[in-house]
């Protein structure tokens, strides 16, 4: 059986939280697409509002082939068990894949606030990236996780196809292959463009970009490995 | 100078340890035991064996500012001004110069702004910097930092270490899995199942040799030279 294409679009959208007011227009399309801008430019209350957590003051959200839709927020959102069983049977998915690929092999009676930040946020991982979701926002899925860990989330999302992917991070080291690049600037949010093509002009551009585009070292990507090999390049 | 002798506590099993004044910063693996070191500093955890000894005082003696991850989960007020003031108001000091001294940190801080908002209408930023202020209010002899820089951005935590070199506090200890951040500190150390695998000063260029240069604090300090105009990470 063929597997649709998921995409969701956002028509002048807006949302006012006190003196804050969000805008938003564009197509997310079947892929992962960094959302990145600085703190409190309403980067997780666009997630809440692509995933329906939150409806719109005005505008409209409309989402194509997108069924199953999950975010990533702070994991003790998530949690609604005790063990690090019931946990992971809780997302009614496969229960030993996910204790297995979140490392926590030996610890499934352990108490789910025993396991460390990264344990817990290694497990929630595990749930959504296997589950069959077609919209995944992950809210800073890089806080509080190792250097492993970081790959390992990566090699995941990696895999997964015909999804759209929205990562909303501040870190950009950690990166897998990103097809899309979105900023939220004070509320607005904007499309900069089809990674790599787009980072040239970046105007808010982290430091690492910036030394990078200023030595003359165009990275392929912003996943790790292309940023370590476009680094190479001015040392070599 | 804090002094770590034959300490167990949880996972943590530490023979020595001599951390000099000045900014320390703790890497390693989820579940290594970075969150249990900090609690040990900052007095929050005694251990089970050994002492913990800083400026020849016990923790407990000591006055600790601690900001997490979440520092709203810390948070006792609903008011800015009244978080701010807490520490003071704890020791009793006279209601004006508790008011004098709040409208200083809130000024330093460049947070004058807020004194008078609810803590719930804050955004992530805007609760990081106030923590930060209850926690340098009482002029701490010891800072820690718990991943508190997992959800911010580049320009905002360069904003937050001006402030903490600012605030010549003797001690300044920070846990973090991102590399780039590591830049800002004196000394590293790198703990593994509780054990210190590696304990480096940042003097001296090619202390340590690192595999790939994106988690060479040195080349992050190259980074911001290159990047950052005036930035204090210049080599000294």
């Amino acid at each position: 059986m063929r597997t649709l294409k998921a995409g969701i679009t956002l028509l002048q959208v807006s949302l006012k939280k006190g003196s804050f007011r969000l805008s938003a227009d564009g197509e997310f399309f079947s892929g992962v697409h960094l959302l990145t801008g600085r703190v409190g430019s309403g980067k997780t209350s666009l997630g809440e509002l692509l995933t329906g957590i939150i409806t719109p003051d005005s505008g409209s959200i409309i989402q194509e082939n997108c069924r199953r839709v999950m975010l990533l927020q702070d994991t003790s959102y998530h949690v609604s068990t005790i063990t690090v069983r019931e946990e992971a049977a809780s997302w009614h998915g496969d229960e030993k894949r996910i204790i297995a690929l979140s490392g926590l092999f030996g610890k499934e009676e352990t108490d789910i606030f025993a396991l460390s930040r990264g344990e817990l946020k290694r497990l929630e991982l595990a749930a959504i990236l296997t589950g069959r979701y077609d919209l995944i926002v992950l809210d800073e899925p890089y806080a509080g996780l190792d250097k492993d860990a970081r790959k390992w989330v990566n090699r995941i999302i990696a895999g997964c196809n015909n999804k759209v992917i929205i990562l909303i991070s501040h870190d950009i080291t950690s990166l897998p292959p990103v097809d899309f690049l979105w900023e939220m600037d004070n509320g607005t949010l904007t499309c900069i463009g089809k990674v790599p093509e787009c980072l040239i002009g970046w105007s808010r551009a982290p430091p690492l970009i910036r030394f990078l585009l200023n030595n003359g070292s165009y990275p392929k990507g912003l996943a790790r490995l292309d940023l370590e090999e476009a680094v190479c390049r001015i040392h070599a | 100078m804090i002094r770590i002798e034959s300490v167990k506590a949880g996972i943590l099993s530490i023979p020595s340890c001599l951390i000099s004044q000045g900014i320390c910063a703790i890497t390693g693996s989820n579940g290594s035991g970075k969150t249990t070191f900090l609690k040990l500093l900052s007095g929050i955890l005694t251990p089970a064996e050994g002492t913990v000894c800083i400026n020849g005082k016990e923790p407990s003696d000591l006055k600790v500012g601690w900001v997490g991850e979440y520092p709203d989960r810390n948070m006792l007020f609903t008011r800015v001004f009244d978080e701010l003031a807490s520490p003071l108001r704890f020791v009793k000091l006279p209601c004006k110069e508790i008011e004098k001294e709040v409208i200083r940190c809130a000024k330093d801080l460049e947070i004058s702004h807020l004194l008078c908002r609810d803590i719930h209408g804050l955004s992530g930023g805007e609760l990081v910097l106030v923590a930060f202020g209850a926690a340098l209010i009482a002029k701490p002899d010891l800072l820690i930092l718990d991943e508190t820089d997992s959800h911010l951005d580049d320009e905002f935590c360069t904003h937050l270490d001006l402030i903490i070199k600012k605030t010549g506090i003797g001690h300044v200890v920070f846990s973090t899995h991102r590399p780039e951040r590591i830049a800002i500190a004196d000394e590293i150390i790198t703990l593994k199942e509780g054990r210190i695998l590696r304990h480096s000063s940042l003097s001296e260029k090619g202390s340590y040799a690192y595999r790939e240069y994106l988690d060479d604090p040195w080349f992050w300090r190259r980074i911001y030279a290159e990047t950052t105009s005036g930035d204090f990470r210049e080599n000294p």
